[in-house]
């Protein structure tokens, strides 16, 4: 049996019934043979004294060696006499080209079998690690043997790897190498020395990678871990750039802060999903007239800063605020509209500032802003930015108030000037009907299209800390800035279940506190983890809640939580 | 050297060896003929082989004859003469008359000739074999007695019945057999490798006069060549070469000879150990080939037997076949080779 713990996107942490044993996945096993005995804090072993053990030879070379002569016909084990894998568990040997595109037979440990090979090959090994990801049973875990060092190791658990080997901290020190965190060195210590050795770092290295899980932050520093080699390196862009789809799916739509630092950064597939909404759901809201581009701060979010304090007070001084749409260019977000700056992660990044952007950045800021143009109402676009400035030139602005700084005293009267000069003849909002424009580009950003339905006629009213948001005086949602996003109501379940989108199908009974898996029928395969959903029986809304996994997971899961109702 | 330069009235190569006949250790004459080549490697091909490229579509007879003219002037009454093409000196498109080829050298006083073949070609030869009776040997690239390794592992495309169709016939025929085995076909790893090595001199060792095993050498040109590129192959260890020896000299009744003659041994492309050691070694080998003495096996260690025995516990467990000891030494130990 495998109970699963807390994931963290492909990552899981599991308690497998091991025979007797309860192992804590992910985990290292250790090579045990008649000569070698394990460490201390060994909790598995493999190898011939070990208690996964293998024989033979495993290399399918179909998929592996395609174009190179002779052509070969799926080749199974070598081996005819020798048990696969002696393993007291439900275990299943990923190997051939076969398997990454069929179903897979239900097991709880799934063999990557010849992962060495695939680690020379970072491109099919992404695209095995995604199919694994995508087909695999939720309580399962994946071995890959052969292929860990202690710099490589936080990388495999992010790419969804629950179980790996020491065999390469054998190798290495039968061949004088010393391994460490960052790649390995020569060594004149002796085979025994360097074994003790390389199996503590690959330990030390699990222990850290496991706490950087335990925080949510297993992204950043596998991203950190990947510029250890160039296959690392490698294996973290394919994943990235080739499988986004299979790994955002299990990105939750909240988490804690985290540091945009590397290039990788950009690739994150919470930031990319970012950019592909903004790209394929946002609408700025109709009532917003004036694009006004400012750049970001450091404090998030953004309106607690200073210097935004001091552009809304100018906007404020203009008298145009009801007209004025603030969007915020940064990376690796690209634009952040005003109304989002607490939506997961407009409020959660943080990057080195230097003013330095590189063309990819600018490339990325640069097409989303002209997308809010292109489906934006806005009759004038001002600049108030720094640097920025230069690369939005493009855009044509009516006026670009930064200046040498963005902060001072003049570029903000200029600011305010401006503002008011491009207000004239406009029509005036109301702060209360802007606002409801606000909510209702969250609204759409957060649920697509339903959320169109869900804000149609809607008013606001403030309650203590947060935004009720009404529907002929019945509450459909409320937003409360930590969360950033909107919390449905009732109601707004209902108008949700009717445009189709965020639901729950379950079974006919009552949910209270938690559905689990078990009685899901059916779930929207839009549904992230975090998401506000209506939970639904037949026809009829019984409750709305937040999803606890995705709504593919929801159906693919034997067990576990599905959604939290909220009372 | 460009195929429009090749001199095709000269063998691809001549040189003298040693080797053990009839319980004496004579000298031997060893011919490579160029000729059009193996059929099969035209339409197919094994994946450690790269001798095709020795071979030229437009060697004419007479050209072969002016090669076996010049071999004959090299022979200077070695007992045994080994006749080798990059193919199948039984089949008639390669060697067109090969009883005239036999009858040259046995004139000029050759006690034993050994010819390579593919067993597919034996069966027309049977009556040339019966003429010649015990004088000629037939070697046989058996490489594995496992059809899947030698299927899989070397597209070798013929079975062990059909080897063993052919060795029989020409044991009828009065012939002699010899068998080839291959050390480490791609995909083994090293233990696997040793465990099919001997198996296969048991199997062998029913059909054969003598048995000669081939330790792979990485050739230009072959997926065995793309993998130790990549880092993915690795030649057999020596050590694992005499433990092959070892286990096949206790198996095997007396009368099979046993013997191994490794091409580019001690060499990175081919059967090696740590560099240290690689000539002592290879030199047991050949004193075991020459005496047929078990005993000349035993022979000093050196430090780089611990890394070959740690080498064939743990390659099993990590699943994989590539050269783990390359890839960890590789710097970093994910630094990409070539």
């Amino acid at each position: 049996m495998l109970e699963l713990g807390e994931r963290h996107w492909l990552a899981k942490a599991a308690t497998w019934d091991f025979g007797e044993a309860k192992i804590e996945l992910p985990n290292v096993a250790y090579f045990t043979s008649p000569g070698v005995k394990p460490p201390e804090y060994a909790v598995l072993t493999c190898g011939p004294g070990g208690a996964l053990s293998h024989s033979g030879s495993t290399l399918s070379p179909d998929g592996l060696y395609e174009g190179m002569l002779p052509p070969f016909s799926p080749m199974p084990l070598l081996r005819e006499d020798g048990a696969a894998i002696d393993a007291k568990g439900s275990v299943c040997l990923l190997q051939g080209k076969g398997w990454p595109d069929g179903p897979l037979p239900d097991a709880e440990l799934y063999v990557l079998v010849n992962a060495a090979e695939l680690w020379k090959r970072p491109r099919e090994l992404a695209r095995r690690l995604a199919r694994f990801s995508d087909l695999a049973p939720c309580e399962s875990a994946l071995y890959a043997p052969g292929c860990a060092t202690p710099a490589n190791l936080a990388l495999l658990l992010y790419c969804g790897v629950g179980l790996v080997d020491d065999t390469l901290a054998h190798v290495a020190a039968a061949s004088g190498i010393s391994m460490g965190h960052e790649g390995s060195l020569p060594s004149e210590e002796s085979m025994d020395d360097l074994l003790a050795h390389n199996r503590r770092e690959l330990h030390s290295e699990l222990k850290k990678a496991l706490r950087y899980m335990k925080m949510g932050r297993l992204r950043e520093y596998a991203e950190y871990k990947a510029g250890a080699g160039p296959l690392s390196c490698a294996l973290l862009r394919h994943v990235d750039l080739r499988h986004y789809g299979s790994v955002e799916a299990h990105v939750p739509l909240e988490g804690p802060k985290f540091r945009a630092n590397t290039r990788a950064s950009l690739t994150r597939p919470d930031v990319v999903r970012w950019h592909e909404r903004i790209m394929e759901r946002y609408r700025p809201p109709e009532a917003a007239k004036i694009l006004l581009l400012i750049p970001c701060s450091a404090r998030k979010p953004y309106s607690l800063s200073r210097t935004h304090a001091l552009f809304r007070s100018a906007i404020q001084r203009s008298g145009a605020g009801g007209v004025v749409h603030e969007v915020i260019v940064t990376s690796p977000l690209g634009a952040v509209p005003r109304e989002l700056e607490s939506f997961y992660p407009a409020r959660h990044y943080d990057i080195p500032v230097t003013g330095d952007w590189d063309r990819e950045e600018r490339h990325r800021a640069l097409a989303l802003v002209e997308h809010i143009v292109k489906v934006g109402s806005y009759s004038k676009i001002v600049m108030h930015l720094d640097v920025e400035a230069e690369f939005f030139r493009a855009l044509d602005a009516d006026a670009s108030t930064g200046g040498e700084d963005a902060t001072s005293a003049k570029s903000l009267d200029a600011l305010a000037a401006a503002l008011k000069e491009a207000a004239k003849g406009l029509e005036r909002i109301s702060s209360r009907q802007r606002e409801v424009a606000d909510l209702a580009g969250l609204a759409r950003f957060q649920f697509g299209e339903a959320g169109d339905s869900l804000m149609r006629d809607c008013t606001t009213r403030m309650g203590r800390g947060h935004v009720q948001i009404l529907k002929g005086g019945e509450q459909v949602a409320s937003y409360r800035e930590e969360r950033g996003m909107l919390s449905l109501a009732p109601a707004g379940g209902k108008i949700l279940a009717e445009s189709g989108g965020y639901c729950v199908k379950i079974d006919d009974f009552e949910p209270k506190g938690t559905v689990f898996v078990g009685g899901v029928l059916d779930a929207d395969k839009d549904i992230r983890a975090g998401d506000d959903v209506a939970i639904m029986h037949g026809t009829e809304v019984r409750a709305v809640g937040v999803a606890r996994m995705s709504g593919p997971e929801m159906l693919r899961c034997k067990r576990g939580e599905a959604v939290k109702t909220r009372r | 050297m460009r195929k429009d330069e090749i001199n095709l009235s000269s063998p691809v190569a001549v040189w003298k060896s040693q080797e053990l006949c009839d319980g004496k250790v004579v000298p031997t004459l060893v011919v490579i003929l160029r000729t059009c080549g193996c059929a099969w490697s035209r339409t197919s091909g094994c994946t450690m082989c790269g001798y095709d490229a020795e071979s030229v579509s437009n060697v004419s007879e007479e050209d072969l004859d002016a090669q076996v003219a010049r071999a004959l002037s090299a022979h200077n009454s070695e007992p045994v003469v080994k006749i080798y093409t990059s193919g199948s000196f039984l089949d008639l498109r390669e060697i067109p008359r090969p009883a005239e080829v036999f009858q040259r050298f046995l004139d000029k006083g050759a006690q034993r000739i050994v010819v390579e073949s593919r067993p597919e070609y034996v069966e027309t030869s049977l009556p040339l074999l019966e003429k010649s009776g015990r004088k000629v040997e037939v070697a046989m690239g058996l490489e594995t007695a496992s059809d899947k390794i030698r299927s899989l592992s070397i597209n070798k495309g013929f079975t062990f019945g059909q080897y063993a169709i052919a060795a029989k016939g020409i044991k009828k025929a009065g012939a002699r057999v010899r068998t080839y085995l291959l050390l480490k076909p791609p995909f083994l790893n090293e233990r696997d490798a040793i465990e099919d090595c001997s198996r296969s001199i048991d199997a062998a060792a029913k059909m054969s006069d003598v048995i000669s095993i081939n330790p792979v050498n990485v050739q230009r040109g072959t997926l065995v060549e793309r993998m130790w590129k990549r880092g993915e192959y690795r030649p057999p260890w020596l050590w694992s070469l005499l433990e092959a020896l070892r286990r096949g000299h206790a198996a095997i009744p007396k009368d099979v000879m046993l013997v191994s003659d490794p091409s580019g041994g001690g060499t990175p492309r081919g059967v090696h150990n740590c560099g240290k050691c690689d000539g002592r070694v290879l030199e047991a080998v050949k004193r075991i080939s020459l005496s047929q003495d078990a005993g000349a096996l035993s022979i000093e260690s050196c430090a780089c037997r611990q890394s070959w025995e740690a080498m064939l516990d743990v390659e099993p467990a990590a699943m994989t076949t590539i050269d783990l000891a390359r890839h960890v030494r590789e710097g970093s130990p994910d630094a990409e080779d070539d």
